[in-house]
């Protein structure tokens, strides 16, 4: 299938939020002799004003051994999503491991201590639920979403994956060969590669954020179940652990069965992360990969902000939804709508538990790789303008506002985004409280944080693509060119704990 | 791929009965057709302020001609790029707020086009603007220059999209294979980047003219409006746009593999090995097309599948692999995809692959394995109708494939009436050792490791 634009799931749920609709155009007023069709010309008024969307908001509780419970009931289907989330990710993986936590996530559901991997398979299609683990930045997520019908030995297959894993050898060397395999794949993926270098950029070289999505063949290699066993039994403790609930359930009886299965497990404090700082901003550099059989070049431009508890960080949201974020942005409309070189060019702001970051990104058809990095250079010397019309503001506040419905649709989405806000450290009901705050935020607001946070002098690009493309590339003068092919694609030594995780 | 709906309680699966249960779900609507032949079909959903409007149009792949490969989407593009009386949709739609997150855009596939957009449910009248201005007037404001950009635009999605991802060129040799010029679904429906180019204003109204018809639609509302409000509102916005033709379905045959087809693949984005077996497939809703999807899920659908036990987990030969069973209107494929693991051959592969087939040829499936898949497939039918745009798409899913709307219920009873038996003769029928595809990817890249010279 193909469609006009990519879909961007989730981007929206970094922000959003706002007034009401936008006041009525004037109704059709007929000239002398209108065409019969002059009706049309007219944008309808919108129908009379409908209730605000209230954004779901969790109900906390607690278990007695301080595992935090979120419940948001909604009987609309009869499904029922939990989510739990572990606090530590990649952040925990030692410097001579990098890759360990995705390694963990990979071999958690590939057998328990009382079920092979293909027993704990079978037993959850034969309930037709879904488990899935997915390793983060900052934490492990174990996602469950069942048929509220089979809640109870659904549960029991969450639980027994999250607190008894086995960690068989055969599992772990099977895991392990399939590793290996990705990290191979992603050595010929423009996308990945593009992402491990801007995340080398944006968090060193040292820092387990810093290295290669999924680690490096060496760290791989080097991976022994006993560090699996550890990375497990030090982090994989209900204080520091989340359940996220959504869907169709009664709370006390949730809450019950919920300490059934995870009231034993045993509080242990968790060594705090020791993790080096973050590389100071420099000098802006320009890292290329050598593509030569790309027919287009992946473009990355990316620096970290602020935090996600900044009283900045609506703004700046709200800043990049009117500069880059949306379809009408001027940065996709001038790469792809004026020029014809992209299928779509944007830029997002995301934030993990550290910091915040600043991301353009996109891919260019290759011949044109040098022109385009000129264009968005140009829109991003006018994003640190701050310079952008009430209507763009409008435009962005209306997008972030009226994307939260969908956004919050589902209850796999609803049990995610409170995992989220709680890692963030914002408030659970960020979302509910939303359109009085951007509501609040006016354009010199805008200016004042775009000025602030996003200065292009900072900004490192990538650029993943054939390298015959890039005849005048240092002449932009964004910065010198530094040629990382060679480590990137694994062809050269690396040193011991190389590149990085980026955007997940 | 079939429209696969709602759900089902899996205690009556587990039971082992196909008694329908309370929860059974459907989709209540209701249905008009206007004087124009326009079909409009309206489900109420208050969940929360919001409505989604979405309008297939009967065109796809499937009503291109040779040396326009890639039309039908080129075509979708150019819905997006103005209107006589709506000269800049997308600033419209970012103004009410549908400006981010995949809420307003359309679709292109073998057989239909869609567009949609979700927006605040006091802007359903701006959306149904919209949507009534591209059907009757996207001509008079069409020019060479914006079918210039789009045709850069597309050009740019194909290289995205399928050039730059590993296994993408095969994709492109699996149409043109099983669908050789001039059968319409040649190079699959991004088509290549020089017919893309050749596209003329001409192709542009010609294809308006003949497709774009109310008659050809269906517009499907879903979420929080008014039905009595909703209804004056359609009439109001296209009621007055002619009718048009009734253009007739395609109906190209389906060309038969006769023997078994080998092909290698040089893909200088993948690093790793693919093997890729396709049998020629079926029609949506045909009589073993159910059939045919259960026997996806044994064979690749889940890690309890038999290719995963036996490629995955027991001979470790493969990193990954699935089967899929797509249904198309003018007859789909089915396709098993392993990807190999480290230094392991395609040729492995397809031995083993071999072996799982002959294996289930001969014996079956057990009982428990296709009662496990019928779960899967029942149950994943639920998620898909949390959201309020998948219902409308599934509604104008149903209502262009069964002509019935309704059709969910009886989706969902389809599924779980397959028997063992019929899976097992759909494992002897739809994959004959003897008629199929074999693609051989491999990587072509000079750096890649298992690269071959």
């Amino acid at each position: 299938m193909s469609a006009r634009r990519l879909s961007t799931v989730g981007l929206l749920l970094l922000a959003l939020g706002c007034a009401s609709s936008k006041p009525a155009p004037p109704p059709v007023a007929p000239a002398a002799a209108p065409p019969p069709d002059a009706w049309r010309n007219t944008q309808p008024p919108p129908l009379a004003a409908v209730p605000a969307f209230r954004a779901p908001v969790p109900v906390q509780r607690s278990l007695p051994n301080r595992l935090t419970v979120l419940l948001r009931e909604n009987h609309a289907v009869p499904v029922v999503v939990v989510e739990l989330a572990i606090r530590t990710g990649v952040d925990g993986d030692p410097p001579d491991r990098a890759g360990l936590a995705d390694f963990v996530a990979g071999a958690l559901d590939e057998g328990t201590r009382s079920r092979t991997s293909q027993q704990l398979a079978e037993q959850l299609e034969d309930l037709a639920a879904s488990l899935g683990v997915s390793p983060g930045l900052d934490g492990i997520r174990l996602h469950l979403n069942c048929l509220s019908d089979t809640l109870e030995p659904a549960l029991d297959l969450l639980a027994d994956v999250a607190l008894n894993p086995a960690f068989r050898p055969a599992d772990v060397e099977r895991v392990r060969g399939i590793t290996l395999t990705g990290l191979e794949q992603r050595r010929g993926n423009p996308g990945a590669l593009a992402s491990d270098e801007v995340a080398r950029l944006l968090y060193g070289a040292k820092h387990p954020w810093g290295q290669p999505a999924g680690g490096t063949v060496e760290s791989v290699k080097a991976i022994r179940r006993q560090d699996l066993l550890r990375f497990h039994d030090t982090y994989f403790r209900p204080n520091n652990a989340l359940l996220s609930v959504s869907g169709d359930f009664e709370p006390e009886k949730i809450l019950a069965l919920l300490a059934e299965r995870f009231g034993a497990w045993r509080p242990k404090s968790v060594p705090p992360s020791r993790l080096p700082p973050f590389p100071k901003e420099g000098a802006r550099t320009v890292v290329t990969v050598d593509m030569p059989d790309s027919t287009q070049s992946q473009l990355a431009l990316a620096t970290r902000t602020l935090s996600a508890t900044s009283p900045d960080a609506l703004a700046l949201s709200t800043a990049n939804v009117a500069l880059g974020g949306l379809f009408t942005s001027r940065l996709n409309q001038q790469l792809r709508e004026v020029r014809g070189w992209t299928y779509g060019m944007f830029s997002s702001v995301g934030f993990n538990k550290r910091t915040g970051v600043f991301q353009v990104r996109g891919s260019v058809v290759a011949q044109h790789t040098v022109d385009s990095l000129k264009d968005i250079e140009a829109e991003v010397k006018r994003y640190a303008t701050g310079d952008i019309t009430e209507d763009e503001l409008q435009h962005a506040k209306e997008g972030i506002l009226q994307s939260l419905p969908q956004a919050l649709e589902t209850n796999d989405a609803v049990a995610s985004t409170f995992v989220t806000l709680s890692n963030l450290g914002r408030p659970l009901d960020w979302y509910a409280t939303l359109p009085g705050r951007l509501g609040a935020l006016d354009r010199n607001e805008i200016a004042r944080v775009s000025r602030t946070y996003l200065d292009p002098a900072k900004v490192p690009v990538v650029v993943v693509g054939p390298r015959k493309d890039q005849e005048g590339l240092a002449e932009l003068r964004l910065g010198p060119v530094v040629d990382r092919t060679a480590e990137a694609k694994g062809l050269a030594a690396r040193p011991a704990p190389p590149a990085a995780p980026a955007a997940r | 791929m079939p429209p696969r709906a709602v759900v089902v309680t899996s205690l009556l699966l587990l039971a082992g009965t196909s008694a329908l249960g309370a929860t059974e779900p459907s989709i209540p609507y209701t249905e008009f057709t206007l004087p124009n032949g326009l079909r409009v079909i309206l489900s109420e959903d208050h969940r929360a302020p919001q409505v989604t409007v979405n309008v297939w149009y009967h065109v796809g792949a499937a009503n291109q001609r040779p040396g326009r490969s890639g039309f039908a989407h080129l075509f979708e593009h150019m819905m997006f790029s103005g209107s006589q009386h709506v000269p800049d949709p997308d600033k419209v739609l970012a103004a009410i707020g549908a400006g981010l997150g995949g809420a307003a855009n359309g679709s292109t596939n073998f057989d239909r086009t869609n567009y949609f957009e979700t927006v605040p449910a006091s802007q359903l009248p701006t959306a149904l603007w919209i949507e009534s201005d591209r059907m009757g007037f996207l001509l008079p404001t069409l020019d060479a220059k914006k079918l210039v950009t789009q045709r850069d635009v597309v050009s740019n999605e194909r290289r995205q999209r399928i050039e730059n991802q590993p296994y993408g060129r095969a994709y492109l040799e699996l149409c043109d294979t099983l669908y050789p010029k001039p059968h319409p679904y040649y190079h699959c429906v991004i088509g290549s980047i020089e017919e893309i180019q050749a596209a003329s204003v001409e192709d542009v109204q010609g294809f308006f003219r003949e497709f774009y018809t109310p008659r050809n639609a269906t517009l499907a509302i879903v979420g929080d409006f008014d039905p009595k409000v909703a209804r004056e509102l359609v009439t109001r916005y296209f009621g007055d746009l002619p009718g048009g033709g009734d253009p007739k379905r395609p109906d190209v045959p389906q060309p038969r593999l006769d023997r078994v087809v080998e092909k290698t693949v040089p893909d200088p984005v993948a690093r790793i090995p693919q093997l890729q077996m396709v049998w020629n497939g079926v029609k949506p809703f045909a009589p073993d097309e159910a059939a045919g999807d259960i026997l996806s899920v044994v064979l690749g659908g889940s890690k309890t599948s038999r290719l995963y036990r036996r490629l995955v987990e027991e001979k470790q030969i493969a990193s990954g692999v699935f089967a899929t069973n797509s249904s198309l209107g003018l007859g789909g494929y089915f396709q098993i995809v392993a990807t190999a693991r480290g230094n392991h051959t395609v040729a492995e592969l397809r031995k083993e692959v071999q072996a799982v087939l002959d294996e289930l040829r001969k014996n079956g499936p057990t009982a428990a394995e296709v009662e496990r898949a019928k779960r899967i497939v029942v149950g994943g039918m639920v998620r898909s109708v949390e959201r309020i745009a998948g219902k409308a798409d599934q509604l104008n899913s149903y209502t262009f494939w069964t002509n019935d709307p309704g059709y969910l219920p009886k989706d969902v009873a389809r599924y779980k009436e397959v028997t063992t038996a019929q899976v097992h003769e759909a494992a002897r029928t739809l994959l004959p050792a003897d008629r199929m595809l074999v693609l051989d990817v491999e990587p072509s890249s000079p750096s890649a490791p298992g690269a071959r010279p």
